[in-house]
């Protein structure tokens, strides 16, 4: 791209950016006068620990606990983020995100505890993203073939989930003792590698790497690829990409498989890593599936961006864990996340308000022009 | 004339939209009880000025005076309320809604807390008997013809007692029979003591109706003329700024072999289970350009999409160069077929996509665009973007970066014709290819289409500006109701004839 | 007969809730605004009507309290929704996001701040004593009486009444031919005078008033305390909205619908022949959302969606 190019895209990426910004403050605000109404004598400290990320509590190894909050996150913040581009809303986060999990338990239970080295883990990760995609694919037929709504199919599925996942921890993986499903045997679980010693925290696995490196394969998929155009084609424009040949009913099952697999993987990539993550008997839906959305929304649909905003949101999840001794709930942050996904439903309108404002010099500019060439 | 108490007068109107004035310091005086036509090209500010008057926008300087009185017109109730009325080019109706409560949405007469739609209809009929619009005040309006729409538009206005009458390049939708009868019931207004003002720029209309025309030239009000003093070629030259030749050059066609051949083709509506086409068979050969005209809604639309994949069809075939293309898929269709759709931002663009992409559409998949595994050669779409910028002259404000979004109409369509004529393909589909476009693209696009038939490529004209058919085409196919009801060759057949089988009087029996 | 007399109770459940929420579903789509969040304002509106009860515990006593406690439910269901109209009539909102953004609020404050109330707890209990045995003069007729009539709740009689009253509403007033002409072409209603916004505004402002109420409705019978879920139930109603295709009257038998297989999935062990079939239990929890999807499948290649809705509305757009 020439240097014109790459200075434009630095304009809109400004705006972009300012937008995500605004999000964030606006969700920090609401969530001081929250706690400032509630206990007035605690709620600064309480904030300061949020926004600190614990860190002047915790100390170093926070960054472990950081991380380990960051990768379901940032996988099912990259899931959305294909989907929304290629125009697919998909709410089925947290039921692919659950199925994933229980597959890469399964597997590791009774199948891969025997397989040699690396492969006792690769598999159930693998199986792992097959089941998150393999939830999808329903939703997908419906949406694709039979013009079901898209949320409403997806939501559906997390419903189904909800109440056949105790079904299932049930009768193949209770550990009724504790409650929840049984622990994955310890060769199964993902290496740690060099990542203890750069986090100091002993529990520190490869996990974010991984998310990471889908992450950056999500951007060149979408990116840089012939598939990628297509899919963000017929998320701009359904009818033109029909007009141009592009399948469409294909890319809705490419981009919601893609997205359910991206889910799959950070429930296997979870209930895997090293500090030991459990799905307990409880009828609820999977919360990392629902931030997956905030951290698209923060990211502006890019996967990029999506490591920024998983790690911030995570960043937040351990502060608000520490802020928990001031007797404050946790549950702020889920509030902050909303808040920030309302902010993030006008960023349009936010980026196109912030614009007049910062070019209000150049559009006159602009104007002039505009009728010469006219 | 005598009448001549001035019943609006526009004083130094000025309306801005960004990155142009629409209205540049207009002042106008209406008088009572006459019809005013306002002529000019599209963006001239015709329209402006009337959402002005009609309060859908306010100016940014200037003042209205209606009966010698100030006004603001702040919004359209407040229009309403000062007895204007304005029948849009796109029609406001709720099209679930029928007849009746279209007319009364807004000012709805109640008894108690409910609707009184008894009082509400007995007015609906008198009103529609006394100036001769006929309509059935129950009919959904889904389900009745753009010309009982525009007369569901015509009393709505006159249910509010409007005086003064906006219509909105009305005529574009009517076949010339229709046109007549609007002309009729416009003149019957004016004499019940309406003032009517008049957006066309069709010239003969605005010679036959009005009594005084105001013409409009890039935002600036050029001239305004008593109707019956001047010729039609007086008001095309003001309209333009210089002079027109209404004519497209071009040699008599050689037709060469067939290249699209369509044979018993039927469409059937999902919904309403009606055949929209129905058993249309024709061919269109190499060397030439066939045209499809007729009236809006009368199977044209659909048969152009079901020509190219984008509607399944239910009965017949399509043959392309002697093959079966009948359940081809759209993007095998796209090899030997260019398409130029007839809505650009539905179909014929990504707007969010830049221009660089959006040029490559047809493309991108193509061993020269993409590498074998996947990956797009950004080289190769910024070049063949510049190519096609040059060629076809695209102006936008960043070149081939441009999102699409941010071009001008005029300039996104010129992308378009630029990207399928580059296709190269034995056949040529165009669907009303100068829509919304001024006369110099106009012009080009005529040009262009005329010397891809010159280089032998069959080309596939559908439009339903009569004018573009009879100065484009070599022959001219008229539908009405999803049939075709005559194989035309628009040298021999006169524009009067012509509308005689658009509304389906009149049926030639051998067919194409 | 038993057997019946249960289910039909059973029924009534959950069809009131179900009907309620569809309705003001039905408020927002139908004047153009896709109201994603209708589960939100059920969890939020349900809290603030559970605390009501326990504030008038002792105060107000009867059905009186139930009442007061709908309509303050009602009232702070207007106050979320207003979230919605805000960002979707003013600032142009993406109207899905808006109702993920409030779905994710809604059970995450309401566990926040019982826990705050609580000191930890996030369950708050209710009172219910607002069980009708039997009606007077109604309960003694005959099969009917024993099924609508004896051991019912009040609500189940105003979810009818708003019901009937927001279908006449809709189809035989002046604003309900404004609302719903503002849901299918803005455009065409500014043109006559209407003001777009407030009447969008107006719908809004019913259809959360509506939905917070349905919060209520819907845990009385089925629970003993609030836990901040209403069970999928805002996302059924959407179903039924959809499956509804928007009117009025399908809308009812959609709900019945969709009530009846939620009763089977919940009274399947107390029917001898579902509860012999040896199917899990999580397959009987899970029919309604199956039969939801199934159900849209068949309904939604041709929908009647209001047309503009979901669309950002742009006065100044040509």
């Amino acid at each position: 791209m020439s240097e014109k190019t790459a200075k434009k895209f630095d304009i809109s990426k400004h705006t972009g950016l300012l937008s995500s910004l605004i999000a964030i403050i606006g969700g920090l605000v609401f969530a001081f006068l929250v706690l400032i109404l509630t206990n007035p004598s605690k709620g600064v400290a309480a904030f300061t620990t949020l926004i600190t990320g614990g860190f002047q509590l915790g100390g170093m190894q926070n960054l472990g606990t950081l991380f380990y909050f960051a990768t379901p996150i940032l996988c099912t913040g990259v899931a959305m983020c294909v989907a929304f581009q290629a125009g697919i809303f998909n709410i089925g986060g947290p039921g692919q995100y659950s199925v994933g999990a229980l597959a890469a338990i399964l597997t590791s239970l009774y199948l891969s505890k025997n397989f040699p080295g690396p492969l006792a883990w690769i598999v159930p990760l693998i199986v792992a993203t097959i089941a998150g995609a393999a939830w999808a694919l329903i939703p997908g037929i419906l949406k694709a073939y039979f013009n079901v709504n898209v949320v409403i199919g997806t939501i559906m599925f997390n419903y189904i989930e909800m109440y056949y996942m105790m079904h299932w921890i049930n009768d193949y993986c209770y550990d009724a003792m504790k409650g929840q499903t049984r622990a994955v045997p310890s060769q199964c679980k993902l290496p740690q590698w060099f990542m203890p010693a750069i986090t100091s925290n002993r529990s520190a696995d490869i996990g974010i790497l991984v998310a990471i490196l889908v992450a950056i394969l999500a951007w060149v998929l979408m990116e840089k690829t012939q598939l990628g155009y297509e899919l963000k084609a017929c998320g701009k424009n359904p009818e033109a990409s029909r007009y141009a040949g592009i399948r469409s009913k294909r890319n809705i099952m490419i981009s919601i498989l893609l997205s359910g697999a991206l889910c799959g993987l950070g429930g296997g990539l979870t209930h895997l890593s090293v500090s030991g993550t459990y799905i307990t008997m409880k009828e609820a839906l999977a919360a990392e599936g629902f931030n997956g959305i905030a951290v698209c929304c923060l990211a502006n649909n890019s996967p990029l961006g999506a490591i920024l905003g998983a790690l911030f949101l995570a960043f937040l999840t351990v502060g608000g864990n520490y802020m928990q001794i001031y007797g404050f709930q946790r549950e702020i942050v889920s509030v902050i996340t909303s808040v920030i996904i309302y902010f993030a439903a006008f960023s349009l309108f936010l980026k196109l308000y912030l614009e007049k404002l910062l070019n209000r010099q150049k559009k006159e500019m602009n104007k002039v022009t505009g009728e010469e060439l006219k | 004339m005598e009448k001549t108490e001035n019943i609006i007068e526009f004083r130094h109107i000025t309306k801005r939209f960004p990155g142009i004035i629409a209205c540049n310091d207009i002042s106008l005086d209406i008088h009572k009880g006459e019809i005013h036509a306002l002529l000019g090209e599209n963006g001239a500010g015709k329209s402006t000025l009337m959402s002005v008057l009609f309060g859908m926008y306010t100016p940014e300087e200037g003042t209205i005076s209606i009966r010698g009185k100030e006004v603001k017109i702040t919004n359209p109730r407040v229009a309403t309320e000062l007895g204007i009325g304005m029948v849009h080019q796109h029609f406001k109706l709720v099209q679930n809604y029928t007849v009746l409560q279209n007319i009364v949405l807004g000012s709805e007469t109640l008894k108690g807390p409910f609707l009184d739609m008894y009082t509400c209809r007995k007015k609906v009929i008198e009103l529609s008997q006394k100036y001769g619009l006929a309509i059935d005040p129950d009919a959904l309006i889904e389900n009745i013809t753009v010309g009982q729409q525009q007369r569901c538009e015509i009393l709505k206005m006159l249910y509010r007692e409007a005086e003064i009458l906006i219509f909105d390049e009305p005529t574009a939708v009517l076949t010339p029979q229709e046109i007549d009868e609007l002309m009729d019931i416009m003149k019957g207004l004016a004499r019940e003591g309406h003032t009517i003002l008049f957006i066309s720029h069709k010239l003969e209309e605005i010679k036959r109706v009005s009594d005084r025309v105001t013409i409009l030239r890039r935002g600036k009000l050029v001239k305004t003329l008593n109707a019956a003093d001047t010729t039609t070629t007086q008001m095309g030259e003001l309209m333009v700024g210089r002079e027109v030749s209404f004519h497209v050059d071009k040699k008599p066609a050689e037709p060469g072999e067939e290249v699209l051949k369509v044979e018993h083709l039927t469409m059937i509506n999902d919904e309403t289970k009606k055949k929209v086409v129905n058993d249309v068979s024709f061919s269109v050969r190499k060397g030439e350009i066939v045209a499809i005209a007729g009236i809006d809604g009368n199977g044209q639309s659909e048969l152009i999409y079901g020509l190219t994949g984008i509607m399944p069809i239910n009965e017949g075939t399509i043959s392309i160069n002697g093959e079966d293309y009948t359940r081809r898929s759209i993007r095998e269709k796209n090899m030997v077929m260019s398409h130029i759709p007839e809505d650009r931002h539905k179909f014929g663009l990504i707007l969010d996509y830049p221009l660089s992409y959006n040029l490559a559409l047809k493309n991108y998949f193509k061993p020269d665009f993409v590498s074998k595994t996947g990956f797009l050669k950004f080289k190769k779409f910024d070049s063949y973007a510049d190519e096609l910028i040059d060629k076809f002259d695209i102006r936008s404000g960043q070149g081939r970066i441009t999102m699409a979004r941010s071009m001008s109409g005029g300039n996104q369509q010129k992308a378009i014709v630029a990207r399928e004529i580059d296709q190269n393909a034995d056949l040529l589909v165009a669907v009303q290819p100068t829509r919304g476009l001024d006369v110099g693209a106009i012009e080009f696009i005529h040009k262009q289409l005329v010397e891809q038939r010159d280089e032998g490529k069959a080309v596939l004209l559908m439009s339903f500006e009569l004018d573009e058919v009879m100065d484009v085409a070599d022959r001219v196919l008229v539908m009405f109701e999803g049939e075709i009801m005559g194989n035309l060759d628009p040298k021999k057949v006169s524009v009067e004839e012509m509308g005689l089988y658009m509304a389906g009087v009149k049926r030639e029996e051998k067919q194409a | 007969m038993e057997m019946l007399y249960f289910i039909c109770r059973y029924f009534m459940y959950f069809f009131i809730p179900l009907l309620v929420v569809s309705v003001s579903g039905m408020f927002s789509e139908r004047s153009g605004i896709i109201h994603m969040g209708l589960d939100s304002v059920m969890v939020w509106s349900c809290m603030w009507g559970v605390l009501c009860l326990q504030w008038l515990d002792g105060v107000v006593e009867g059905q009186m309290r139930l009442i007061i406690a709908l309509l303050f439910a009602g009232i702070m269901g207007i106050v979320l929704t207003l979230l919605l109209a805000v960002a979707a009539i003013n600032l142009n909102a993406d109207q899905t996001i808006v109702g993920m953004a409030m779905n994710t609020f809604a059970p995450a404050f309401c566990v926040f701040f019982a826990r705050v109330l609580q000191d930890g707890s996030e369950h708050l209990s209710i009172r219910n004593d607002f069980l009708i045995e039997k009606i007077p003069v109604l309960g003694d007729i005959p099969v009917l009486g024993e099924m609508f009539f004896t051991r019912t709740y009040i609500t189940n009689f105003i979810g009818i009444v708003i019901f009937i009253i927001s279908a006449i509403v809709l189809n035989k007033t002046r604003f309900g031919l404004r609302m719903c002409a503002c849901g299918e072409n803005p455009q065409a209603a500014e043109s006559l005078g209407v003001n777009v916004q407030k009447y969008r505004y107006a719908a809004l402002i019913i259809a959360g008033f509506i939905g917070g109420m349905g919060g209520l409705m819907y845990i009385l019978p089925v629970a003993t305390h609030y836990s901040q879920t209403v069970g999928g139930y805002g996302y059924l109603a959407m179903s039924v909205l959809i499956f509804g295709q928007w009117r009025s009257l399908s809308l009812f038998g959609a709900a019945a619908f969709f009530a009846f297989c939620k009763t089977i999935a919940n009274a399947y062990s107390g029917i001898p022949f579902l509860a012999n079939l040896g199917l899990p239990s999580a397959f009987f929890k899970s029919l309604p959302f199956i039969i939801t999807l199934v159900a849209l499948a068949f309904t939604s290649k041709h929908d009647r969606a209001p047309k503009a809705s979901g669309q950002p509305y742009d006065k100044s757009m040509r």
